[in-house]
């Protein structure tokens, strides 16, 4: 299978200027990123567990050349998924394989920024859900319900079972049960109790 | 080859048993384990395990179709890697020589959201192996759905009842005033059931008591 017949309903360039930066849009100390520098390359591959998936490798580069990003970020357009929002079926998934950005450049708005302009791009080819691998900060941040993540019941009943653990090893008494995501302290999501999360959500 | 996997915490504790029955309609069965966990792999029920975990920015997937024997390996894996639990798969060889008795109850004649799954062919086994079972009358095996509506399998078709839960404790198998019982397994009501009874010498009609069966 070609890239371009797996995207349609959108094009390559279409999915590239997701992660081109309107400067308009974000604060002043991302205007050192150099758009025309921007690395972007594609990857198919057929007859995955999930289907055809196209591999994306995307990094930012400043005016000097400097990455912006520690290592590239990966994405993935899956066509045949499994979906966590309706069980049993499949369908076109967009998946996050982490974002870790170079300290000079975080806490700045990138991150929200490109998750929301690649979510549209995901939207637009037609993906039903979005994946995110979340680890390391990630695990409080991305968890918190003004970005609308969700865990399957699995990883739910799991996590519980193991902040259960978390509790008791702090001495924590009576043991607390959180009946959603977002009520899961920071102090043990941040922990070495887990290592990540699986989240999702509809597009 | 059926299998079985045991999951414990950081203190050694068992946190989860599972057993791995190849080629059963529902191939994985709770032994024990803590409410969490056991809820944990109900919700897996009917599902392909799809699940990644990140160590040092890292990815490891573990990915197993429903049914297969690897589905335990993938379900090991992420539990290891993600929280550090202990796990301990064991591959068992099926016997029938364990066997010898199945564990009977009979409990009430209302229908609750306990059921248990039965099918046809290896309380005809058990029946030959121990020979506790040659007056047994036949016992028929449906949805509510079809025994409410009266279409019973076919009369005289001498389709027996076989315990899905296969475990290796086993019980007495004995007539209850005309009627046996059997208790297996319980599943928890997400999963497919029927109802089993036995009709004595009246195959024809519809039972007039739909007795649920469940774990001891």
């Amino acid at each position: 299978m070609e890239i371009r017949t797996f995207l349609e309903p959108i094009s390559k360039e279409r999915l590239e200027e997701a992660y081109w930066i309107d400067f308009g849009q974000v604060r002043i100390e991302l205007h050192r990123i150099k758009n025309e520098s921007t690395k972007f390359e594609l990857e198919l591959l057929d007859n995955t567990p999930d289907g055809n998936k196209l591999i994306s490798y995307i990094q930012f580069y400043t005016e000097t050349a400097e990455p912006v990003l520690d290592q590239d970020m990966v994405r993935w357009l899956c066509d045949n998924k499994r979906c966590c929002t309706r069980k049993g079926e499949r369908s076109r998934i967009a998946v996050r394989n982490g974002l870790y950005i170079c300290p000079a450049y975080q806490r700045l708005g990138l991150a929200t920024y490109v998750y929301r302009r690649e979510e549209d791009a995901f939207r637009e080819w037609g993906a039903q859900e979005v994946h995110s691998f979340a680890s390391e900060d990630g695990r409080w941040t991305w968890t918190r319900p003004r970005f609308g993540y969700e865990i399957d019941d699995f990883q739910f009943q799991t996590l519980l079972q193991r902040y259960k653990e978390w509790q008791r090893s702090q001495g924590i008494s009576p043991i607390h049960r959180p009946s959603a995501l977002s009520e899961f302290p920071r102090q043990f999501l941040l922990s070495k109790y887990v290592s990540s999360l699986t989240l999702f959500k509809a597009l | 080859m059926n299998r079985e996997l045991r999951v414990y915490n950081q203190d050694d504790g068992l946190i989860l048993h599972l057993d791995f029955i190849a080629d059963d309609a529902l191939p994985l069965q709770i032994v024990d384990g803590t409410p969490e966990m056991q809820q944990a792999v109900r919700s897996l029920f009917g599902q392909d395990f799809d699940q990644t975990v990140v160590i040092n920015r890292q990815t490891r997937h573990f990915t197993a179709r429903w049914g297969e024997p690897d589905y335990i390996d993938a379900l090991a894996g992420y539990w290891s890697s993600n929280f550090g639990w202990r796990t301990k798969i064991i591959d068992k060889a099926q016997t029938w020589a364990a066997f010898t008795k199945i564990p009977v109850v009979a409990l009430s004649n209302v229908i609750t959201a306990d059921f248990v799954d039965l099918r046809a062919s290896r309380l005809a086994t058990l029946a030959a192996e121990t020979g506790k079972l040659q007056d047994i009358p036949d016992i028929y095996v449906g949805e509510i759905a079809d025994l409410w509506q009266g279409s019973i399998l076919e009369s005289g078709c001498g389709m027996f009842a076989e315990a899905i839960a296969e475990s290796p404790t086993v019980v007495n198998l004995e007539p209850l005033q005309g009627n046996l019982t059997l208790e297996l397994s319980a599943f928890p009501a997400s999963e497919p059931f029927v109802i089993a009874n036995a009709i004595e010498n009246n195959p024809a009609e519809k039972p007039s008591q739909l007795q649920v069966l469940t774990a001891a």
